[in-house]
């Protein structure tokens, strides 16, 4: 008989995302999944200097703000008919760039990995699911030490950003038109000196970990498939060319749906309110959407509403990147990578597309940008100007497409009497975690959780597998500290 | 020598009171820091804050804080141990950190200071918007003096 299970929260990845599957016969058979908190951040945009948006948005999130930051900025460019010069894009790519590396080694070691390694028995790694740990007990304390290890790479991660961001967590430097840093040998320095550590980690200890849990769990290389489309904007502007559909960049924008690699474009994207508690309306492009919260929605289950590209849902993210840069070779380092550790794994292609795909697809990425920012920040030319300055406009629009570490993020601005009139953002963990729609089509996640196995309904551990693999991100959680208990009677003040 | 003292003003300035923390700290900044002491806007990121945390001999957080009061109340909490933030904040993420997680896992790994101070303002609102909730507004001062005289070391 077919059981329903809620898993809420699903702890590790955030609080705000449940998960309700029913269980029949041991599998998945349907899930969904739900966004429980309304975010109605662009609200506060409107009718403010379009400017501030670019701080704004950074807001959004405690995760990506670097990200925010660098959409926002292009649909600033955009808007406003510019384009940073050759020292401006280099620096936002290196800013953005050691964000993804904090970011992926913050997931493995922080998120995921302890759902296949077993940690200590003492907060944060408790409370746990009590999921099948298969490593050998000297692997697994090998593993649990790097996570320490990885805090202190992630210290450096940010430590790189800042130097050419000015401040973490919420960079000061992007700017519409470029950046305000200005470059000298001794930043330079500083971000290679870390990079040499960092891409040190990468190799002897990020990659080797992923290849270690992924060949014990091969299983999981089948598990949490999902559908058969994936989207990337693409990321790391390669040349400045004022139209992003035609620009350059190192990890490329593209689709692939059932293997093959396709174009996007961003006139099809459209978001879904029909099982979100928003009030009824057909999909809209973000440029035209509107956001009213309806509680009593009936059929409504989630916060999140369900972006569609041509009508269909789509998986982005670092899975999402690797197939659209190695389907036809687009990178080919990617590509050589992916290769390289499917053969030593003995796995399949077709097995990226699963739970270990998914971490597999982080790690190599996070090896080959590492490896390219080497490059990249040899590239600044120390008198060279980083920004072009602008005039802004009575009115205009805006776009920017642009891949935070977690999948594609777009920003839609629309500038009225030199103000915000609208703005509209469509973040990665609202492709992934997105309801069903109009059409009935389950979300990402909701279609990879379809034949999970589940044989004890209380410990439903390939579940949270594979919903972080996915690395999910909720932003704008409220963060209150709730005291309870004793702490109720402890020092009061006023 | 004594070791430098953190404040740390936490929350998100999106979400009215929410964002107290990092108004604190702004206030704080500009009226001048005493010295010997840093302070830093954390955002929705303290997890990321974590090994700046070690450098210091004291840390005092600032961030929004449900007790069960009326808005603008202020609250303060000496952190000793693992168990005095125990159950506290249970559904926040590691993604969106919460305070009690951070100061689990920077327990865990050695990078808590000597001494942990939680200064707290029960909010009134929540909703999306960037201005403090009057009697939060009209708090502030009170929570701005009460952390500089912690900071100076004349706390209560």
């Amino acid at each position: 008989m077919p059981q329903k299970i809620v898993v809420d929260p699903l702890t590790r990845i955030e609080g705000h995302l449940g998960v309700e599957a029913v269980v029949d016969g041991g599998k998945v058979v349907e899930a969904r999944c739900a966004g429980t908190l309304y975010r109605g951040f662009e609200q506060i945009l409107a009718g403010r200097h379009p400017l501030d948006a670019v701080q704004i948005t950074q807001r959004f999130c405690g995760v990506c703000p670097t990200a925010h930051a660098l959409a926002s900025a292009q649909c600033l460019d955009n808007a406003l008919g510019i384009v940073p010069p050759h020292n401006g894009r280099v620096i936002r790519n290196l800013i953005q760039g050691a964000n993804y590396i904090q970011s992926h080694i913050l997931h493995f070691y922080h998120l995921a990995a302890l759902d296949f390694v077993r940690g200590p028995e003492f907060p944060p790694f408790i409370p746990r699911f009590e999921a099948d740990y298969r490593l050998p007990e000297k692997v697994s304390q090998e593993i649990v030490g790097h996570y320490v290890q990885a805090l202190h790479i992630r210290m450096k991660a940010h430590e790189m950003s800042a130097v050419f961001s000015g401040k973490m967590p919420h960079c000061a430097s992007v700017v519409p038109g470029g950046v305000t840093v200005t470059p000298a040998v001794d930043k330079v320095t500083t971000f290679l000196w870390r990079l040499k550590e960092l891409r040190e980690f990468i190799e002897n200890v990020y990659i080797p970990d992923v290849l270690t849990v992924a060949g014990v769990y091969r299983d999981y290389a089948e598990i949490g498939r999902g559908g058969r489309r994936y989207l990337s904007y693409g990321a790391f502007d390669m040349d400045s060319d004022p139209d992003v559909l035609k620009r350059t960049r190192f990890f490329q924008m593209g689709r692939v749906v059932d293997g093959k690699r396709a174009p996007v474009d961003p006139a099809k994207i459209t978001e879904d309110v029909r099982h979100a508690w928003y009030r009824e309306a057909p999909p809209s492009h973000p440029s035209k959407e509107t956001t009213e919260p309806d509680r009593k929605k009936e059929g409504a289950y989630s916060w999140l509403k369900a972006p569609r590209y041509d009508g269909a849902s789509y998986e982005v993210g670092p899975l999402a990147r690797a197939l659209v840069n190695t389907v036809d070779g687009a990178n080919p380092a990617l590509a050589k990578a992916v290769d390289g550790a499917l053969s030593e794994l003995r796995l399949k292609r077709e097995n990226l597309c699963s739970v270990m795909g998914r971490h597999l697809a982080r790690a190599l990425e996070t090896k080959i940008l590492a490896d390219a920012m080497a490059d990249w920040v040899l590239q600044i030319k120390l008198d060279e100007p980083v920004a072009v300055g602008h005039k802004m406009p009575e009115s205009a629009a805006g776009m920017g497409l642009w891949d935070a570490s977690r999948g594609a993020l777009g920003h839609w601005i629309s500038i009225r009497n030199q103000k915000i009139e609208r703005y509209q953002a469509v973040v990665p963990t609202t492709w992934n975690a997105s309801p069903h729609d109009g059409k009935d089509q389950p979300g990402p996640i909701e279609a990879a959780l379809v034949g999970a196995p589940v044989e004890d309904p209380a410990n439903p551990f390939a579940v949270a597998r594979i919903v972080r693999s996915f690395d999910p991100c909720i932003a704008c959680a409220v963060h209150l500290v709730t005291p309870r208990g004793r702490l109720l009677a402890s020092a009061r003040l006023v | 020598m004594e070791r430098k003292k953190l404040i740390a003003g936490v929350g998100n300035i999106l979400l009215g009171d929410e964002g107290v923390g990092v108004h604190a700290v702004r206030e704080l900044t500009a009226q001048g820091l005493p010295g010997g002491v840093d302070a830093i806007d954390a955002g929705t990121a303290l997890g990321d804050l974590l090994g700046e945390f070690s450098r210091y001999g004291t840390l005092i957080l600032v961030d929004a804080v449900r007790g069960g009061g009326k808005p603008g109340d202020l609250y303060r909490f000496e952190i000793r141990s693992r168990g005095d933030l125990a159950g506290v904040a249970a559904p926040l993420s590691l993604h969106e950190f919460g305070v009690a997680e951070a100061l689990d896992q920077a327990r865990a790994l050695s990078l808590l200071p000597p001494r942990v101070v939680l200064f707290g303002m029960e909010p009134g609102s929540l909703a999306p918007g960037m201005e403090l909730s009057a009697p939060c507004a009209r708090a502030l001062p009170e929570l701005v003096r009460r952390i500089r005289a912690e900071a100076l070391g004349c706390g209560i």
